[in-house]
C-alpha cells in the first residue's frame, strides 16, 4: 500500500474527508468527500453559501471535530491517530484560532488574553510579556494592554483575537468569518494586519468568509458547495 | 498553567456575579459559623457536664468493696481502711481521697420528716475531692461533727433553714435498734446532682459511724485523680471505677452528643455542598461556550479541572473567612462570659453554672477536612462535566 502521508511543506491535507450528521430528517452531508492540500505560507479563503461546509471544514482542520470518514493531516500527522491530550497539545502549539464573535476571555485583560496560550505552553514570563506586547503593538493596540475585552470595540477585540492566535507562532491560523461583525473600515484594517502577519511571519492562514474584499486579497480561493469542493471555481490569487 | 494565573482567573471568575457569590459565600459562612459554635458549645457542655458530675457526688471516681456497686449493703465495708487509704493516696495521679460511710435513714424536724441517704464524710478530706464548697446557696461547711448539710430543694420541701436543728435517725448495724442524733444545719447545697439536692444529708463520718455502731470504716472512697490513674489503680478485693464507669448513662449521653454533632456537621456540609454545586453549575451553564473556547485553544481537561477546583476553593475560602469573622467574636464572647444555665437538666444532671464554648483542635480539623473534601467533590463533579464539553458544540452555543 502506498504511503499517503503528505509531504512536509503541506501544512494541511484532507483525504476524502466526510462529516455527516444524522438528524431526524435524515443524513446531512456537511462535508462530503473533500480532498485538499494547503501549503505553508498560503493565505487561503474558504468561500461558499451558508451551509456549504466552510465552518465544518475549519472545525475538522482545527481538530475541534472528527471526520466521519476519510482523514485530516496537520504537518503530515493523521489526526485520527492522536489522543485527546495530543490533539489539545496540537491546538495549543500548532494552530491559532480567530472566531467570528472574538471569543476573548472576559475576565482577562488584553495582555493576559494574548499571553494565555503562551502560559499553557510554559513560555517564561518575560518572554511572554515581550512577545505579547510586540504583537499588540504591531496590531495597533499598544495603549490597551490593561483593558478588559468589554472595554474594546468589535474591531479592537478581533485584533486582540488575531494577536492571541498568532503570538505563539503557530504553523496555521484558522479564522472563521473574521470580518463578519466589523464595519468595512475596520475589516480592511484587520485584513491588512492578517496579510502583514502572513507575509512577515510566513504563517499559513485559512479563513472562511462571505466578504468579497477578503476573497479578493486571498492567495488562494477555495469554493465550497453542498459540502464539496467546487473545483471549477477554485482560483489562485 | 501556572498556579498564580489559575488563581487570578479563578478569583475574577468568582466575582463575575458578585451578588450570587456573596449569597453563596454567606450561606457557607453561616453554615461554618453554626458548626463552629456548635463544636464549641458541645465541647463546653461536655466539660461542664463532667465538671458538674465530678465536682459532686461521683467525684473523679470511687473505690468500693467488690460487689457493693451491684448490690449496695451497709455490711460491705472496705477492710483495713487506713492502709487502703495510704496506698491510694500514694498512687501517682491521685490528688485526694475521701472515705465515705453510706446508709439509709430519716431526717425530721417537728412533724416534718423525710427518708434520705445519709453520707458520712471527713469534711477536710471531702473539700479536697468535691466542689461542694462552691455549691452552697446558704451557709457553709460544718464546723466539727455537730453539723449537717442538706440540699436546698430538700430544705425547701421541709421548710428548713441554715442554723436550724435537724434530727437524723438510723439503725444500729449490729443491734438493729434505732438511734438518733441531733445536728445543726450548717449549709444548703445546690450541686446539680438530684441525689444530693433532694434526698441526702451529709454529716461527719464519725457521727454517722457512731450512730451505725461501726468504727473507722467506710463503704466508699471518693477520689480526685487524673483519668489515667483508674486503670493503673488495682487493689486486691476492691473495685476501682472512674465516673464514666459509675454513670454509664452519662457516658452514653456524651457519645450520643458527639454523634449528633457529627450528624449536624454532615447535614450542614451537605447543604453547603449543594450551595457551591449550584453556583458552579450555574457558572458552567453560563460559561459553556467559554469553556469550549479554552479547550479549543489548547487547555486540557486537567487544566480546566484545576481552574474549576481553584474557583470552588476561592468560593469556600471566602465563605469560611466570612464564617470565621462571625464565629470568632461570638466564640470569644461565649468562652469568656458563658451561656447562663439556670438549672437545665441534662442526662439526669442539673447544670447550674454557665457553659463556656471551648474549641479544641480535633473538631476544627474535622471541619476543615470536611470543607476541603466537599470542595474537592463539588469541583470534581463540575470538572467531570466540563471535561465532556466538546469545543465544536460549545462554539455553536450562544
Amino acid at each position: 500500500m502506498a504511503d499517503q502521508t503528505p509531504p512536509k511543506e503541506i501544512v494541511v491535507a484532507l483525504k476524502g474527508a466526510h462529516r455527516h450528521y444524522t438528524t431526524p430528517a435524515g443524513v446531512v452531508r456537511a462535508l462530503d468527500g473533500v480532498d485538499l492540500e494547503i501549503r505553508q505560507g498560503e493565505f487561503a479563503v474558504l468561500a461558499g453559501p451558508s451551509g456549504s461546509g466552510k465552518s465544518t471544514m475549519l472545525n475538522l482542520i482545527g481538530a475541534l471535530d472528527q471526520p466521519t470518514g476519510g482523514e485530516v493531516y496537520i504537518d503530515g500527522v493523521a489526526l485520527s491517530s492522536q489522543s485527546k491530550q495530543a490533539l489539545a497539545a496540537l491546538r495549543r502549539d500548532r494552530i491559532g484560532f480567530v472566531f467570528q464573535s472574538y471569543n476573548l476571555i472576559p475576565v482577562l485583560t488584553v495582555l493576559e488574553n494574548v499571553e494565555y496560550v503562551m502560559l499553557l505552553q510554559g513560555v517564561p514570563e518575560a518572554t511572554r510579556h515581550q512577545r505579547a506586547k510586540a504583537i499588540l503593538a504591531e496590531l495597533g493596540l499598544e495603549g490597551m494592554l490593561n483593558r478588559r475585552p468589554v472595554e474594546l470595540s468589535g474591531g479592537q477585540q478581533q485584533r486582540v483575537a488575531v494577536a492571541r492566535a498568532v503570538v505563539s507562532k503557530p504553523a496555521l491560523v484558522l479564522a472563521d468569518e473574521p470580518t463578519a461583525n466589523l464595519d468595512s473600515q475596520t475589516s480592511a484594517a484587520l485584513m491588512d494586519a492578517m496579510m502583514a502577519l502572513n507575509q512577515t511571519h510566513a504563517t499559513t492562514f485559512i479563513c472562511s468568509t462571505h466578504d468579497p474584499d477578503l476573497m479578493a486579497r486571498a492567495s488562494r480561493l477555495i469554493k465550497l458547495r453542498d459540502g464539496k469542493l467546487d473545483d471549477r471555481e477554485e482560483a489562485q490569487g | 498553567m501556572k498556579a498564580p494565573m489559575t488563581l487570578k482567573l479563578a478569583w475574577r471568575n468568582v466575582w463575575r456575579n458578585p451578588r450570587r457569590t456573596l449569597i453563596t459565600a454567606s450561606a457557607i459562612g453561616l453554615g461554618f459559623f453554626m458548626v463552629f459554635i456548635l463544636i464549641g458549645f458541645t465541647e463546653g457542655t461536655q466539660r461542664r457536664l463532667e465538671a458538674t458530675v465530678t465536682d459532686a457526688w461521683l467525684a473523679s471516681g470511687q473505690v468500693h468493696l467488690k460487689g457493693y456497686r451491684e448490690a449496695p449493703d451497709v455490711d460491705l465495708l472496705i477492710p483495713d481502711l487506713a492502709a487502703t487509704l495510704k496506698v491510694i493516696r500514694a498512687t501517682p495521679g491521685v490528688e485526694a481521697a475521701s472515705p465515705r460511710v453510706l446508709a439509709s435513714g430519716m431526717i425530721s424536724m417537728g412533724a416534718r420528716s423525710s427518708a434520705v441517704a445519709l453520707i458520712g464524710v471527713d469534711f477536710s478530706a471531702e473539700r479536697a475531692v468535691t466542689r461542694w464548697g462552691e455549691s452552697f446557696s446558704g451557709g457553709d461547711w460544718p464546723q466539727g461533727d455537730g453539723g449537717v448539710m442538706i440540699g436546698e430543694a430538700l430544705a425547701a420541701r421541709m421548710e428548713l433553714e441554715v442554723g436550724g436543728p435537724l434530727n437524723v435517725s438510723m439503725a444500729d448495724l449490729k443491734t438493729g435498734e434505732a438511734t438518733s442524733i441531733k445536728l445543726k444545719i450548717s449549709g444548703l447545697l445546690v450541686t446539680g446532682d438530684p441525689l444530693l439536692d433532694r434526698s441526702a444529708a451529709i454529716l461527719s463520718r464519725a457521727a454517722l459511724s457512731q450512730g451505725l455502731g461501726i468504727k473507722d470504716a467506710a463503704h466508699q472512697i471518693a477520689l480526685r485523680a487524673a483519668p489515667s490513674t483508674f486503670s493503673a489503680l488495682k487493689i486486691e478485693g476492691l473495685d476501682v471505677a472512674d465516673w464514666r464507669a459509675l454513670s454509664p448513662m452519662l457516658e452514653k449521653m456524651s457519645e450520643l452528643q458527639a454523634f449528633s454533632m457529627l450528624i449536624t456537621l454532615g447535614v450542614v456540609l451537605f447543604i453547603l455542598g449543594l450551595g457551591i454545586l449550584n453556583t458552579l453549575t450555574m457558572a458552567l451553564v453560563e460559561r459553556f461556550k467559554e469553556f469550549g473556547i479554552l479547550k479549543a485553544i489548547g487547555t486540557t481537561p486537567a487544566r480546566l479541572g484545576g481552574l474549576i477546583l481553584a474557583e470552588a476553593s476561592v468560593l469556600s475560602l471566602v465563605g469560611v473567612t466570612l464564617g470565621l469573622a462571625l464565629a470568632l467574636p461570638v466564640h470569644w464572647l461565649l468562652s469568656t462570659k458563658g451561656l447562663p444555665m439556670p438549672g437545665t437538666e441534662y442526662g439526669g444532671v442539673i447544670i447550674h453554672r454557665p457553659i463556656y464554648t471551648i474549641i479544641t483542635p480535633a473538631p476544627v480539623l474535622y471541619l476543615a477536612l470536611g470543607v476541603t473534601l466537599l470542595t474537592l467533590i463539588v469541583a470534581g463533579i463540575i470538572a467531570a462535566r466540563a471535561a465532556l464539553i466538546r469545543p465544536v458544540e460549545a462554539l455553536r452555543h450562544g
